[in-house]
């Protein structure tokens, strides 16, 4: 069986390897990125199945690299969830609009950020 | 003769010397006291500016470093939260009971921390006057559906029964969605709280009948409420339940639960709605909260709106300027974006008009009808207009890589005060 490759976007390195830890149990294939352009680079070359994506992120946010990739036809259909903090409810809009598939308020809850990405990648 | 009048002459010129020289004096004092007292003026309101300016940068600081505070704090807490779930969630290898009591312990404060940071960030907002709505329009009936379906948990915990009472003439509303959830989540939640086992908590929502002295572009209210059987509030503690940080004690509650701030945040986003809150209550009967949201007829407020601001720009003798961008191919701006929802496209268009770096004083609200988004620019002149038209068009092409798919899409026009003030709508 083939496995799913998830990309997952913060300059955090603790919450990467957090999810990391918690996706490769369940038998996901983890790629990570700390930063907009590196993001954006990584889902070109990796095609992964899913994005984990982080708003606040150096050189480019995560608004954009969504926008970029949602605005293209050939990566358009990777889902992306965003992660964000509630207070940000406007920003949190713009996620939404931005075309994110789902958006993830921090801090999350590792269980639900599972299910979330099993729901997206069919594992 | 002739010697006589030459004398008197003489001593009226000298006396009339001396009378101007009086006045000059005299003028010179005065226009020398003014002068200074004018001065002094000035220097007044230049230091009474100062103070102006330096409150408001203080202000601005204080509202900054709450939110970058809070910011700096999530991420830590994501961090603990994330590497104690793990633990807790057995991924890391088998812990004991004890272990897990303990972990549980530390997850339960790290949500509570996280909790009481969003309260912080929320209630700086509501005092600083910043609470930004974002008006969408919702069925309130799902909405508050949503929150029963999530505090359902809660409630059964306690044998509660959650009862859920609409009038079927609710009409579509439009508000903060996620602001009224959260004063929906509050009332909910504390009734939740404040009720004994087997008791019942009630939401009700209602229309309620035309109030006398509406402001314009509100067309009618809708109220709703929240009764339990629970504690009820005690007299002593009614004058203090909506400030911040009170909490009433009693027995049936743990001392960690709630942020004492739920209250306070509510009133502050009903308020911001132009609505108004209250509760009844007797002790050991229990308690409603109860809440009214106008029913707002946006194209209405729009143009009232444009009319304060018209007279306003008369008033101080600014400029102002009104957008209009009609997009008149909606069918093929929905394909590109692989969207069949026309409401939600020309939101996104406004959003991304609106990160374009609009000022916080200009107004912008999208007209469904027509398929129009509306821009009022106050303290903007023509030049200025058209020059953020230009960025609107050359950073949608740019920003979006759909280069040419948005030729002839967008038809603009440009309304400017003083110039056009004979053209106004």
């Amino acid at each position: 069986m083939d496995k799913k490759k998830v990309l997952i976007v913060d300059d955090e390195p603790d919450i990467v390897e957090s999810i990391k830890f918690s996706l490769e149990l369940e038998g996901m294939e983890c790629i990570v990125a700390y930063d907009g352009e590196e993001a954006l680079g990584k889902a070109k070359s990796e095609k992964p199945d899913l994005i984990l994506l982080d708003i606040m992120l150096p050189k480019m946010n995560g608004y954009k690299v969504c926008r970029l990739l949602k605005f293209d036809e050939v990566y358009r259909k990777i889902p992306i969830i965003m992660l964000t903090a509630r207070a940000q409810e406007t920003d949190r809009k713009t996620g939404h609009e931005t075309g994110a598939d789902e958006y993830l308020t921090k801090p999350f809850d590792m269980d639900e950020l599972i299910t979330l990405a099993k729901r997206y990648i069919g594992g | 003769m002739s010697l006589e009048i030459n004398a008197e002459l003489l001593k009226a010129r000298k006396e009339l010397d001396v009378l101007s020289q009086r006045l000059e004096d005299m003028v010179e004092e005065r226009t020398s006291a003014l002068a200074e007292e004018i001065t002094a003026c000035k220097l007044r309101e230049e230091s009474l500016k100062k103070a102006a300016d330096e409150l408001e940068r203080l202000d601005d600081l204080k509202s900054n470093f709450i939110s970058i505070a809070a910011h700096e704090l999530r991420t830590p807490i994501t961090s603990i939260k994330s590497a104690v779930d793990i633990v807790l969630r057995r991924k890391a290898g088998e812990i004991s009971e004890t272990q897990g009591k303990f972990l549980l312990m530390a997850e339960r404060n790290i949500i509570r921390l996280a909790n009481l940071v969003d309260d912080l960030v929320t209630i700086s907002m509501i005092e600083s006057g910043k609470v930004e709505l974002y008006l969408t329009k919702i069925d309130l009936r799902q909405l508050i559906e949503k929150v029963l379906h999530t505090l359902q948990p809660l409630a059964d915990k306690k044998y509660l029964s959650l009862n859920f009472n609409a009038s079927d003439d609710l009409p579509s509303m439009h508000v903060d969605a996620d602001k009224t959830e959260q004063v929906l989540i509050n009332l909910v939640s504390n009734a939740i709280k404040f009720t004994p086992e087997k008791g019942v908590v009630t939401i009700g929502a209602h229309r309620t009948g035309n109030v006398p002295g509406m402001p314009d572009g509100v067309t009618g209210y809708v109220e709703i409420s929240v009764a339990d059987t629970g504690i009820g509030i005690p007299e002593e503690s009614k004058e203090y339940l909506f400030e911040k940080f009170y909490q009433v004690e009693h027995s049936l509650l743990k001392k960690e639960e709630g942020t004492g701030l739920g209250l306070a945040i509510s009133k502050g986003i009903v308020e911001a709605h132009q609505g108004k809150i209250r509760f009844e209550s007797n002790k050991g009967e229990g308690s409603t909260f109860t809440f009214t949201l106008p029913i707002i007829d946006m194209e209405k407020q729009f143009y009232i709106t444009l009319n304060i601001e018209l007279s306003k720009a008369k008033q101080s003798t600014m400029p102002l300027s009104f957008l209009s961008i009609n997009v008149s191919d909606i069918d093929n701006v929905m394909k590109v974006y692989g969207e069949t929802d026309k409401e939600k496209v020309l939101n996104m268009i406004k959003e991304k008009i609106v990160s374009f770096g609009l000022k916080a004083t200009d107004k912008i609200a999208v007209f469904l009808q027509s398929n129009e988004i509306m821009l009022i620019l106050p303290e903007t002149d023509r030049a200025e207009a058209e020059a953020l038209l230009r960025r609107i068009d050359r950073d949608f092409l740019k920003d979006e890589a759909v280069i040419g798919k948005y030729t002839n899409t967008f038809i603009t026009s440009i309304s400017t005060y003083p110039e056009d003030e004979t053209s106004e709508k």
